[in-house]
């Protein structure tokens, strides 16, 4: 009797004493087994298969590697960077030409009589289509770093991350202001750029419109500088923008609509021209978690090219054939 | 006829041995600093001169063997690059409170007003109310800097080296917070208890002269640059 008393007394005791070790973990509740400790990203990064659009995929493989930029210009030729190389490639992805360069090109454009415009970290070069290169244009600030580029028919804007504004350029390559700077009103914050992610978009109408990555934001400027409007927002679901920093880039349609692309989770989504979401069209489930500086671009036809720099392709996105209406 | 040998006192044998020590001890002086001037000086017209190794440890010359600095001391420490924030390294370890801390690389930070680091992912508010918080012992510090930038700093005591910072921030920010092993609490034990269980393998023994690992920097990280 004593010894089954002792020994409920020792079971007991053991019971209460892993109780207390248990509470007294530093670790408090987290411990792997425990659910409400995980951090589950693949929950947060999956996509709303509501919201993808139907869309057929096509893939271009380009012979340069190390992909860093992407544009398409009036005639539909693809253009893409690469560390140390410009390489031009027909619509249907045949290979034209290749202009070996000294160093990484960070962002391209093309005007309306087909020069090319390459932003290097503090500088801009233009070549003509045949390759040859015409100008070599002077920094605008040896600390800049820019990261994309347009040109209109009477400027050049370059985004420069490091410096965090964008700078206007007469077509010459003299500096003729800057867009961006803080105001006490509407743009208190001014640009937030937290990473190398700083894009840029000229509207049909000469405007420009400028991502501001770091409030989740897209901000409209006329060529002047002056600011209209902006739209964008910061959430985890596909409405809005997610992560530190977002949309890292972003292109405009012909018909005004926006396609944007995120980083963290990696996404390619299309907005109508007031900042309403369309729909998906390609989720985290198509490319790798640190899939990063998926650059965009549209032709003529609507077609919306995704840089892929994890497999130097681009990938093609149109509307099935079966979707396609004729005017 | 042979004289008798006398025989050798105690004194004698001692005084002996003591002087056969001595000069023992200074034969191995001389030699030593013999070898020392011959390596220190590179260029030496003479046989066998030092031809300017970097240091002696890495010296051919036999005779160096003895000045070699003994087998380098290593330690424990986790790689942030192999690392996947499975939260072991907050309860695997020997001590208490684990030696894996969170380790902020400030050069790498984007000041964010949204960092992931910091807040859960569907938080109400932007304030360091603690249901917002991701860290579960509120071990990250948040100071306004100006609008809208804040600055984060790791309060290593609270701080249990979960992880759940570190994903956030790699996942959704710059990557500026890294697990790392840090010196000043870990025990440097034979057999690490983390470094057996990791899932990961990311752990690995470094030299004790350089302790800590830091995965590269990004290059799309405008800071990194």
């Amino acid at each position: 009797m004593m010894k089954t008393f002792f020994l409920l007394i020792l079971i007991i005791a053991l019971a209460a004493t892993g109780v207390i070790l248990w509470q007294m973990n530093p670790c408090g509740n987290c411990s792997p087994s425990n659910k409400e400790c995980q951090y589950d990203l693949m929950a947060i990064k999956k996509t709303d298969t509501n919201l993808l659009l139907r869309t057929h995929t096509q893939w271009i493989k380009p012979s340069l590697s190390n992909l860093t930029a992407l544009v398409v210009d009036r005639s539909d030729r693809i253009i893409v960077g690469s560390l140390y190389a410009i390489e031009i490639l027909s619509a249907q992805g045949t290979h034209i030409t290749t202009l070996p360069l000294n160093e990484p090109v960070r962002c391209l454009t093309v005007s309306a009589q087909g020069d090319i415009f390459a932003g290097f970290n503090d500088h801009i070069e233009v070549f003509d289509q045949a390759g040859i290169r015409k100008m070599v244009w002077k920094s605008p600030d040896p600390k800049a770093m820019l990261t994309s580029i347009a040109v209109s028919s009477t400027h050049v804007f370059a985004a420069d991350c490091a410096n965090r504004i964008v700078w206007r350029f007469t077509l010459t390559g003299e500096p003729d202001g800057q867009i961006g700077h803080k105001d006490q009103v509407q743009r208190k914050e001014g640009f937030v750029v937290p990473s190398a992610f700083f894009d840029l978009a000229l509207a049909a109408d000469g405007s420009i419109w400028v991502a501001n990555p770091g409030v989740h934001r897209l901000d409209h400027f006329t060529a002047e500088g002056v600011f209209l409007n902006s739209w964008g927002h910061f959430s985890m679901d596909a409405k809005g923008f997610c992560g530190c920093c977002n949309p890292s880039n972003m292109a405009l349609m012909p018909d005004g609509d926006f396609i944007t692309s995120e980083k963290h989770i990696v996404r390619v989504k299309r907005y109508d021209a007031q900042g309403r979401l369309r729909g998906v069209i390609s989720g985290q489930e198509e490319w790798p978690d640190k899939a990063v500086g998926l650059d965009l671009a549209v032709d003529s036809s609507g077609r919306i090219l995704v840089l892929d720099p994890t497999a130097d392709m681009i990938r093609i996105y149109t509307k099935p054939v079966s979707e396609i209406t004729t005017p | 006829m042979n004289p008798t040998p006398t025989p050798q006192t105690r004194r004698d044998f001692l005084r002996d041995l003591m002087r056969g020590a001595m000069l023992l001890a200074l034969a191995s002086f001389a030699g030593g600093v013999l070898l020392r001037k011959r390596c220190a000086a590179p260029g030496d017209n003479y046989p066998g001169a030092c031809t300017g190794c970097p240091d002696i440890s890495t010296c051919n010359d036999p005779a160096a063997s003895a000045f070699r600095t003994p087998i380098q001391r290593t330690v424990w420490q986790l790689d942030p690059a192999k690392c996947i924030q499975c939260g072991q390294c907050a309860t695997d370890c020997v001590l208490q409170q684990s030696a894996v801390k969170c380790v902020h690389r400030s050069e790498m930070c984007g000041y964010c007003k949204l960092c992931f680091g910091f807040f859960i992912p569907g938080a109400t508010s932007l304030t360091s109310a603690a249901e917002n918080q991701i860290c579960p012992t509120a071990a990250i510090k948040r100071k306004f800097i100006e609008e809208p930038y804040f600055e984060y700093a790791i309060d290593e005591p609270l701080c249990i080296g979960c992880g759940r910072c570190v994903k956030g921030c790699g996942a959704f920010g710059n990557g500026s917070l890294v697990l790392q092993v840090r010196h000043d609490r870990c025990v440097n034990c034979n057999d690490c208890a983390i470094a057996r269980n990791c899932p990961a393998q990311a752990f690995s023994r470094v030299p004790a002269d350089q302790p800590y690992l830091f995965a590269p920097k990004p290059t799309h990280s405008w800071k990194a640059s």
